[in-house]
C-alpha cells in the first residue's frame, strides 16, 4: 500500500502528521505535539473543526473526538484546516504515513475550508514554503514525489516560489490549486469522506425534509433508510408490493418482474434485469464505528445480493457504521431511476420525505449506489421506505407524462400523497420498487 | 499598629477583609516558635496564592503549610471563601481508582488516552455557563498538602487538561479523599 506523509505548513516549517486517534466520545479533540501530553494551542479550535454542529470532520466520519499528533507547534491560524481534513480521509483509508514509515507520496498543505468543503486562500505561502526547504530536500532524496496543495488563489505564487527554491527544471513537485478538498482526494485516489454528501450544497437538498403537517423537531437528519433491495418480489404496481416476513432474504441475485424471471433467479445463473444488493456493516462487540472507519477495529460485513420482498428486518442504529445498497442495472439497455425515500414514526408521524437520486442513468451493466446510513442518534423507532424507479424498456426519461409524475414529489406530504405519487409513476412507464425496513435505537 | 489590623478600605473584598481580620487574631495568639515563619509567610502569601493564577506554591510556603497547622486552616478557609467551585472530600469506598467526580455545578472526568495509554484526560464541565469560568484549581489532600494547577480557557462548557497518567496530580484527583476547589 502506497502511504501519504502529510505536513501541515506553518511559518516555522512543515508539521508533520504523524498519527490520528479516535479518542473516547466525551474527550475534547486535542492536537498534541509529537505523543507528549502537550496541547497544543489550536486544540480548541480543532475541537470545533471536528465536532457538530460547527465541525466538518464528525459529520463526514460519524466520530466526533480525535487526537492528532504533530511533529511541530502549530500556534494559530486556520490555514491547517486542509492538511487535517486530508489527513483525516487518508487515515480513514488506512494509508496516513507515521513518523517510521516509508511514504511514497508527501503531501504539503495549507487552507481553510468551509462547511461545504471549499478551500480558502491563505496567507504567507511564500514564507512557509522556504522553511519546509529543508523538508522537500529530503523528501527528494529518498525519490518520495510531493504534492504542494494549495488554494487555487495561492496557486501561482507557490510555483513561482518553487521556481526560485529549486529552479525552473526542479522536478519531484506537484503543485495542485484546489478549490474543494475534494480536488485534493481526487488527486491522491483517496475516497471522499463516508459522510461528505451531507455537507454538500447539493446533498443538503437532499436530506429528509419535514412533512408538512409535522414541523416537529428531528434534527440529526442523516437520511436514512434501508439496506435494501433487490428485487423479484417487487411489483409494477407502487401498491401492490407485497411484503414478505422479516428475515426473508434471498442468497441468490434476484432481477426485476420486467424480465422473464418470476421468481428467484439460480444462483448460478446470470443475473438479468435490475439487481440490487445490500451491505451492512457494523462494528464488532466491544469496539465502535470510530475504530472501524480508522481501521482500529475491522468491521463485521454483511453482504445481500438480494431480498425477495419490500420488507427488511429490523436494525438497531446501535454500532451500525454503514449501510449502503447498490442497484445494477443488468437488463442490456441504458435505464433511468429516481430514488426517493420517507421516513415516519411507527405511528406514522412526523413523515420526512428525501430525494436521492432524480433521472440518474444506468447504463447497462453499469450500477447505481445509494449510501443509506440510518440517523445515528434516534430516540424512538423510525420506518424508512424507499422507492426507485426505474424507467421501463423503451421509455425515456423526458417522456412528459412519467416527468410529471415523478416532478410531484415536491408535494408529497403524507403517506397518501407518497402513495398516490408511486401509483402514478407506476402508471407512467416507469417500474416501482418499494422496501421498507424499521430501525430501532 | 500592624498593616493586618488596619480597617479594610472601602470596596475590599469579603474574603480579603474577613482574612484580614484572621490575621490579626492569629498575630494575637500565635505561639513564640510561630513567630519567625509567621513573618516570612503571612496572610499576603497565603492570599496571594490563592488568587493570583501566576502565584507558584514556593519552597517556603510549602514549607510553611507542611507545619503550621493553623495556616493550613486559613489557607482552607480563604479557598472555602473565594472559590466558585468545590468538590468535597470523600472516603475511599474502595481499592479502585475514580473516574468521574461530581461537584456542585460541574463534573470531572478522567479518560485515558486511546492514543498514549499513558497519558489521562481531565475533563471539567460545567453545568451553569453563566458563571465565569474557573482559571485554577487546587488540591487539598493529607499526604502532599496543596497543589495549584492552571487551568484553561473553557471550550463548550468544559475544560480539558491532558496530563501524564503517573503525574502526582492524577493520583490526587484519582483519590476520592482530595478536597477540590476551583476559582
Amino acid at each position: 500500500m502506497k502511504r501519504i506523509a502529510v505536513s501541515i505548513a506553518t511559518t516555522d516549517g512543515p508539521a508533520r502528521i504523524q498519527r490520528i486517534t479516535a479518542e473516547d466520545p466525551e474527550v475534547r479533540s486535542v492536537v498534541c505535539l509529537g505523543g507528549k501530553a502537550i496541547s497544543l494551542p489550536i486544540s480548541a479550535d480543532y475541537d470545533a473543526f471536528v465536532r457538530n454542529p460547527t465541525g466538518i470532520i464528525q459529520a463526514c466520519f460519524g466520530h466526533g473526538a480525535f487526537r492528532i499528533d504533530v511533529s511541530r507547534q502549530i500556534t494559530g491560524g486556520v490555514s491547517w484546516q486542509l492538511g487535517v481534513l486530508v489527513a483525516h480521509a487518508v487515515a480513514d483509508a488506512n494509508r496516513l504515513a507515521g513518523p517510521d514509515d516509508d511514504a511514497a507520496t508527501a503531501l504539503w498543505a495549507s487552507g481553510e475550508v468551509d462547511r461545504d468543503l471549499k478551500v480558502g486562500a491563505v496567507r504567507d505561502i511564500t514564507l512557509k514554503l522556504n522553511q519546509s526547504r529543508q523538508a522537500f530536500a529530503a523528501y527528494q532524496a529518498q525519490g518520495v514525489a510531493i504534492i504542494i496543495a494549495v488554494p487555487e488563489s495561492n496557486a501561482a505564487e507557490a510555483e513561482q516560489c518553487l521556481k526560485d527554491m529549486f529552479g525552473p527544471d526542479a522536478g519531484g513537485f506537484r503543485v495542485i490549486g484546489v478549490a474543494t478538498a475534494g480536488d485534493i482526494l481526487k488527486q491522491l485516489r483517496v475516497a471522499l469522506p463516508k459522510r461528505r454528501w451531507r455537507l454538500s450544497p447539493r446533498a443538503a437538498a437532499r436530506k429528509f425534509r419535514r412533512g408538512r403537517p409535522t414541523p416537529a423537531a428531528f434534527y440529526g437528519a442523516a437520511a436514512a433508510l434501508v439496506m435494501v433491495v433487490a428485487l423479484a418480489g417487487w411489483n409494477h404496481g407502487a401498491e401492490q408490493a407485497p411484503e414478505a416476513p422479516a428475515g426473508a432474504f434471498s442468497s441468490a441475485p434476484l432481477t426485476t418482474p420486467t424480465q422473464q424471471h418470476s421468481g428467484p433467479a439460480d444462483g448460478k445463473q446470470a443475473p438479468q434485469g435490475i439487481v440490487a444488493a445490500a451491505t451492512l456493516a457494523r462494528a464488532p462487540k466491544g469496539s465502535g464505528c470510530a475504530a472501524v472507519y480508522f481501521n482500529v477495529a475491522t468491521a463485521v460485513v454483511q453482504h445481500w445480493q438480494g431480498i425477495e420482498a419490500g420488507r427488511l428486518p429490523a436494525q438497531r442504529t446501535r454500532g451500525l457504521c454503514d449501510l449502503s445498497y447498490r442497484i445494477t442495472n443488468h437488463s442490456g439497455e441504458n435505464r433511468w431511476v429516481w430514488v426517493y425515500g420517507i421516513r415516519e414514526d411507527t405511528l406514522g408521524r412526523r413523515f420526512r420525505t428525501r430525494i436521492f437520486h432524480q433521472g440518474e442513468k444506468i447504463a447497462a451493466g453499469k450500477s447505481l449506489r445509494v449510501d443509506a446510513g440510518p440517523p445515528r442518534h434516534l430516540e424512538a423507532p423510525v420506518i424508512q421506505e424507499f422507492a426507485a424507479l426505474v424507467t421501463r424498456p423503451g421509455i425515456k426519461p423526458g417522456n412528459g407524462r412519467l416527468r410529471k409524475a415523478v416532478e410531484d414529489i415536491d408535494r408529497v406530504w403524507t403517506r397518501a400523497d407518497w402513495n398516490r405519487l408511486l401509483e402514478n409513476v407506476s402508471k407512467s412507464g416507469a417500474t416501482v420498487y418499494r422496501f421498507k425496513q424499521e430501525f430501532t435505537p | 499598629m500592624r498593616e493586618s489590623q488596619a480597617a479594610p478600605p472601602p470596596g475590599q473584598p469579603f474574603a480579603e477583609a474577613v482574612f484580614v481580620a484572621l490575621e490579626g487574631i492569629n498575630a494575637l495568639s500565635a505561639r513564640p516558635g510561630d513567630e519567625a515563619q509567621r513573618q516570612s509567610i503571612g496572610f499576603k502569601d497565603i492570599y496571594r496564592f490563592a488568587t493570583e493564577a501566576d502565584q507558584r506554591m514556593s519552597p517556603e510556603l510549602c514549607q510553611a503549610l507542611q507545619s503550621n497547622g493553623r495556616l493550613r486552616a486559613d489557607l482552607r478557609h480563604l479557598l472555602e471563601r473565594t472559590t466558585l467551585f468545590h468538590l468535597s472530600a470523600r472516603a475511599a469506598a474502595s481499592g479502585g481508582t475514580i473516574t468521574t467526580r461530581h461537584g456542585e455545578g460541574f463534573r470531572m472526568t478522567l479518560r485515558e488516552s486511546r492514543a498514549e495509554r499513558g497519558q489521562i484526560y481531565v475533563i471539567i464541565r460545567f453545568g451553569d455557563t453563566v458563571m465565569p469560568p474557573p482559571t485554577m484549581l487546587f488540591m487539598i489532600d493529607d499526604d502532599s498538602g496543596f497543589r495549584k494547577l492552571p487551568l484553561p480557557a473553557p471550550s463548550a462548557g468544559a475544560v480539558q487538561l491532558l496530563l501524564e497518567a503517573d503525574s502526582d496530580i492524577v493520583a490526587a484527583l484519582r483519590d476520592p479523599r482530595t478536597e477540590v476547589f476551583m476559582r
